[in-house]
């Protein structure tokens, strides 16, 4: 992430979706789980779906800019995962 | 940003069921689906639901769900499904003008919130998640593991100004719309495991083309 904040630790990170596995969270396991890739530091995090921050509907691609957060006392996952690529609200509408 | 329908349009009055569904996978089993496919559709698609990911595995074998709607179904068949019946998937234009007529209401039944006639997590918590925070506690807790869709007919209440049901919540809705550079479908209206907030008439979403989810399924239109 060329000119984005840097990854310090416990604070906000920068990264892309590395890897998409269409199973293993929600109470089932039938949900979505993620790869993080810090761009940064180059470590990777796990995440599940639910940890994608939104109101509707959680889903990522692989490639995808994000901006993410990683506790101290559980380094290899990310939570409060955002989306930077969000198209324009015009762009709904078509 | 004021747009208008040009044209005007016959809405299913309810999302499409497992049972409309089941018979357009009869005459797929039967005779091929070819004649309604959508012309860029992958060749390795199938029509049929996405089996692994179905959270109750009979929902499309056990009668007590043929009123419910169908899901795990994505775009390229829900466009399939449209065609086989003489009709055509919404735009996302044209699902919200549907959803809240022309006075701007934030619901289709119009401006007052109100748990009992929507299925979203708030309904399904029987409390008021306000927050992300307060969603994914709810989550982690154990006490959105019931939420599932329901039936089309269950809410007599969540009409919209034009007499569609159940435009809110329950299940998100594919439209025929697509962005740009991007291979994903604009999705409407939210689902049953979103909060109140995120089940407007003018909640958007957007879904792979290539994806299938239990939360997304489709109604379909026809030129009047």
């Amino acid at each position: 992430m060329n000119g984005e904040p840097n990854s310090t630790p416990g604070g906000q990170r920068f990264g892309y979706i590395a890897e998409r596995m269409p199973h293993g969270s929600g109470y089932t396991g039938r949900l979505s789980t993620y790869v993080v890739h810090d761009a940064e530091s180059g470590t990777d995090h796990t995440f599940m779906y639910a940890d994608i921050v939104t109101e509707g509907f959680r889903t990522l691609h692989v490639g995808e800019r994000v901006r993410f957060l990683v506790d101290l006392e559980e380094p290899d996952r990310a939570r409060y995962i955002i989306r930077l690529d969000m198209p324009e609200v015009e762009d709904y509408y078509r | 940003m004021l747009r208008r329908i040009d044209r005007p349009i016959r809405f299913d009055r309810f999302p499409v069921t497992v049972a409309r569904y089941n018979r357009f996978l009869e005459a797929v089993r039967q005779d091929g689906s070819r004649q309604w496919d959508h012309p860029d559709q992958p060749a390795e698609i199938s029509h049929e639901p996405w089996q692994d990911r179905l959270r109750i595995p009979d929902y499309f074998t056990d009668p007590a769900y043929q009123n419910y709607p169908a899901v795990c179904v994505g775009y390229w068949s829900a466009y399939a499904f449209a065609r086989y019946e003489g009709k055509r998937l919404p735009t996302s234009l044209e699902w919200e003008a549907a959803a809240r007529g022309t006075d701007g209401r934030l619901f289709p039944w119009g401006d007052d919130i109100d748990l009992n006639i929507v299925s979203c997590a708030d309904s399904w918590s029987g409390r008021k998640l306000i927050t992300y925070e307060a969603w994914r506690e709810e989550l982690d807790r154990g006490r959105l593991a019931e939420a599932m869709p329901g039936p089309v007919d269950a809410h007599p209440g969540n009409i919209s100004p034009y007499g569609l049901r159940e435009m809110a919540g329950n299940v998100w809705e594919i439209t025929a719309t697509m962005l740009d550079h991007r291979d994903e479908v604009v999705i409407c209206g939210g689902s049953y495991d979103n909060p109140y907030r995120a089940v407007q008439a003018s909640s958007k979403g957007l879904a792979r083309r290539n994806g299938r989810s239990n939360v997304i399924g489709f109604r379909c239109v026809e030129d009047a």
